[in-house]
């Protein structure tokens, strides 16, 4: 089949004419990022329409071509696959291009002249509202004792004199408004930023009760030290936020690291970036995102809600922690009901409490749930290897299957092995416990028994410690 | 088999390739599995499929008089 007989190459030719058709009479549709997600389905296709007519051919008793993709053809292919995975990766938040700024790039050969803000201070009642209003660079924003808020800071313009520079300075003010109980701090940069980018790093000092809603872009936002609420929007750059009495609501794009720590009110994150980490939140916990680097959760101490990727996790408390990279999810001291389903990630529990249900799609798993007595709990990896070690003196049920693996057994005869199929089922009851139930589809399964972490004078601490002192 | 299967096998060679290099991009792009990792699945196919063309169009293990006048 030469491209003259093959309907591959006019399809696909209708399809892109269609995609930049919609692209042009709905601005709304990103053909751009539509091209970065979905460009694989195009080789995909051409395969499958020339599989049809190559189908169609053979059963009509047609002559069937020998080269049905030219020399041409798989150029074109080579073509496809570097420019789809550029696109793809020039689309991810942590490519080089997002940090480097169009407006810095353009800017690059041109002089950073630097202005200081002329110190702004309104006197406001004890518990203020602040808007800081969307704006381009970086904020401290701290809680003071009193009743004012004052704003200092400079400005960094970037510009090849430095008339344009004073002009942009003039032209861009940092106001600070008062409204009741409504402070609103405007950085005026759209008036100027289309000729010459105006970056405005502000520090911010409120009374301590002030409840906080910022917005900004390509800066960093650090806000502490306050018992009000805490709004924040960015674009790119990093968030720290620490000690804060009320909530936080964080949305942040393209974010290099997210840090919270010391939040007494409920806490979500929306957004994507590299690093998130939580620390000593007394609120409840939501996040729902795509945060690429380390996830880190450190004593939060209600329900916790997690949805990134492909992980969602839930737990009542954390604490200890859970770090949450690339491959691994290592956990120690979480408190059940534990929900957690993850996809190519080994797992590693240690010291849960509460029952678990746990799916990984293909990783391994350890367990040590280290406190008595034992909760239930269900465990299953389409592949990869379960390693579950139960104190000494825990009692449960346990119902084990490796699908295609083997099983090992450190409890004795009171576990019944038995081959099964090309797997293997260990099945049995110590003391008539909650239920355990273990499955992987592919990988061994090991029941392991450990030292006991019981508190002192609890049933079986004698027996196990004497056991393992043995 | 016949010669038209062998023939069929082969045609197919090129269109199930392109078909296996989009999946494995599609599952890159998804964040499963990385192409650096999936790519001798494309070693594998390819081995697969000319097991098959080799399967469809069997010669003679050693010269037979009695195949020695027909044709290929």
């Amino acid at each position: 089949m030469n491209s003259r007989s093959s309907l591959a190459g006019p399809l696909i030719l209708i399809a892109i004419g269609g995609l930049f058709l919609a692209h042009t009479i709905s601005p709304g549709f990103d053909l751009e990022r539509w091209i970065a997600d979905y460009w694989p389905y195009i080789l995909v296709a051409w395969g499958g329409i020339l599989l049809l007519e190559i189908g169609i051919r053979f059963l009509r008793g047609a002559p069937l071509p020998l080269k049905p993709v030219s020399a041409g053809g798989w150029l074109a292919v080579i073509v496809i696959c570097i420019a789809g995975s550029l696109t793809h990766f020039a689309h991810r938040h942590d490519f080089w291009w997002h940090h480097a700024g169009w407006v810095e790039g353009v800017q690059i050969f041109g002089q950073e002249h630097d202005y200081v803000i002329a110190p702004l201070q309104k006197t406001v009642g004890p518990a203020p509202r602040v808007i800081l209003e969307s704006f381009h660079g970086s904020a401290k924003v701290a809680g003071i004792d009193g009743n004012t808020v004052t704003v200092t800071g400079h400005k960094a313009i970037r510009s090849f004199d430095a008339h344009q520079a004073d002009a942009a300075n003039a032209a861009t003010p940092v106001s600070l408004a008062l409204d009741g109980n409504t402070v609103v701090i405007r950085c005026n940069q759209e008036r100027f930023q289309a000729h010459t980018p105006v970056r405005a790093d502000l520090e911010i000092e409120v009374p301590r009760a002030a409840s906080v809603e910022a917005a900004g872009a390509q800066g960093d936002f650090d806000i502490s030290s306050l018992t009000g609420d805490v709004d924040l929007k960015n674009r790119g750059g990093s968030m720290h936020i620490d000690n804060i009495g009320g909530g936080v609501s964080i949305e942040g794009h393209h974010s290099d690291i997210i840090r919270c720590s010391g939040v007494k009110g409920p806490m979500t994150v929306r957004g994507d970036g590299n690093d998130l980490e939580l620390d000593g939140i007394s609120g409840p916990v939501s996040v729902a995102g795509r945060y690429l680097g380390t996830f880190l959760l450190h004593q939060l101490s209600q329900p916790v809600e997690i949805s990134n990727f492909h992980t969602n996790f839930h737990a009542q408390r954390v604490d200890g922690e859970m770090r949450l990279t690339s491959g691994d999810l290592n956990a120690v001291d979480l408190v059940g009901p534990v929900r957690l389903a993850t996809h190519a990630t080994d797992v590693k529990l240690n010291g849960f409490t509460g029952t678990l249900d746990l799916s990984v799609d293909s990783g391994d798993v350890e367990l040590t749930p280290r406190h008595l007595p034992l909760a239930g709990m269900t465990v299953h990896t389409r592949s990869g290897d379960i390693e579950l070690t139960l104190p000494a003196g825990a009692s449960f049920t346990l119902s084990a299957f490796a699908a295609r693996g083997d099983v090992r057994n450190e409890f004795g005869a009171a576990l019944h092995e038995h081959s099964e199929g090309r797997g293997t089922r260990l099945e049995g009851s110590i003391g008539g416990g909650p239920p355990i139930t273990l499955m992987t589809g592919s990988g061994n399964i090991t029941v392991r028994r450990a030292d006991v972490a019981t508190p002192a004078g609890a049933p079986g601490t004698e027996r196990a410690v004497g056991f393992f002192r043995r | 088999m016949n010669t038209r299967v062998a023939l069929f096998v082969r045609a197919v060679r090129d269109p199930i390739l392109l078909i296996v290099i989009g999946v494995l991009f599609a599952v890159q792009q998804a964040g499963i599995l990385p192409v650096s990792r999936t790519w001798p699945l494309l070693i594998i196919v390819i081995g697969f499929l000319k097991l098959i063309e080799r399967l469809a169009a069997p010669r003679p293990p050693y010269p037979n008089p009695n195949w020695g006048a027909q044709s290929r």
